[in-house]
């Protein structure tokens, strides 16, 4: 059963939340503003943190990943060294490098054609008549 | 070699769509969020300024609770978000008014600093709400300068759990949670609240 206090404090507790309730409503179109900017402020904080963010699982995931690529990488390097191949023979791309690399060979480079006609005559003078 | 290597590095279907899947959930999220900040944005600004008698006080209270729950705890579960908002919101309220404190400590003494409560003045209250009528304006205004005056003069946390429970509707669980205490503490802290108001807003409340 309700005392004559709990009948009063009810009222008290409805025309209090009346009023604040009207305030709410009344806020003028500053305020409103303020609070959607406020808004937008936290939804891109929200969106920024979930940029960086990836998902739980994809962190184990990639991890492994990475670690396999390592591993394979090292492997494969590991075997060219074991057979030498690294060391006595290199390949046709580094060869590349070498030479555009050497600043001595820069005039050879420019007459390709002429040593290369040097070289059809001279295998022609070679051969045996 | 390497193009196998590169090859089996790019990520498989299922991955590719799971990574989609995941940005569709964010962007769920991010709606369900602006929804949710929309619903106690306003509220939160009223009960904010009540503490802090400040209207752009309350309303950076408010944006710095709204980015604190929206970087920290976008991921917990919707029906949290609410008491933990609160929370958020309750301590910045506190952090503020400890610095308000300590900055009257330090420079009270300092002739001009008088008391920087908004009703020396804040030029938009002047501007008129939506669609009531001046009088009724008028009483709205006289009423809830009634009810704020009687609110501030209550200890913190009877007032937090005021607001809370009657002025924002969170139940006595989402309000212990919010405060920070059993749920015994919420309702007697609500109770003292409604008697210490009861007899400060008199017979016509």
């Amino acid at each position: 059963m309700n005392t004559p206090d709990d009948k009063h404090d009810g009222k008290l507790e409805q025309q209090t939340r009346t009023v604040f309730e009207r305030q709410v409503a009344s806020l003028d179109a500053h305020t409103l503003s303020r609070l959607n900017q406020a808004r937008q402020a936290a939804l891109d904080a929200a969106r920024k943190n979930k940029a960086i963010a990836m998902p739980r699982w994809l962190m184990p995931a990639s991890s492994v990943a990475a670690l396999a690529l390592t591993a394979v990488i090292a492997l494969h390097y590991s075997r060219q060294l074991s057979s030498g191949d690294v060391v006595t023979q290199s390949s046709p791309a580094l060869e590349d490098v070498e030479i555009v690399a050497a600043a001595d060979d820069i005039d050879l480079l420019q007459d390709v054609d002429f040593y290369d006609s040097l070289d059809s005559v001279d295998a022609g003078d070679s051969e045996p008549s | 070699m390497f193009d196998t290597l590169v090859q089996s590095a790019s990520l498989p279907a299922p991955f590719g769509a799971a990574i989609v899947h995941a940005e569709d959930r964010t962007l769920d999220q991010i709606q369900s969020l602006n929804k949710f900040l929309a619903s106690v944005e306003k509220r939160a600004f009223q009960i904010a300024r009540v503490s802090v008698r400040d209207a752009d006080e309350a309303l950076d209270i408010v944006q710095d609770a709204m980015i604190k729950l929206a970087h920290s705890y976008p991921d917990r579960p919707e029906q949290e978000w609410r008491p933990l908002f609160y929370r958020i919101l309750n301590n910045r309220i506190r952090d503020w008014q400890r610095r308000r404190m300590v900055r009257n400590k330090l420079f009270g003494w300092l002739p001009g600093n008088f008391g920087d409560d908004e009703e020396s003045g804040d030029p938009y209250e002047s501007v008129p709400g939506t669609d009531h009528g001046p009088s009724e304006q008028l009483m709205l205004k006289s009423a809830m300068v009634t009810l704020q005056a009687a609110l501030r003069e209550l200890p913190t946390r009877q007032q937090q759990a005021f607001c809370l429970r009657n002025f924002e509707g969170l139940d006595v669980a989402q309000t212990a949670l919010a405060m920070r205490c059993s749920e015994g503490s919420v309702k007697t802290h609500y109770s003292r609240a409604v008697h210490t108001l009861r007899e400060k807003l008199g017979d016509s409340w």
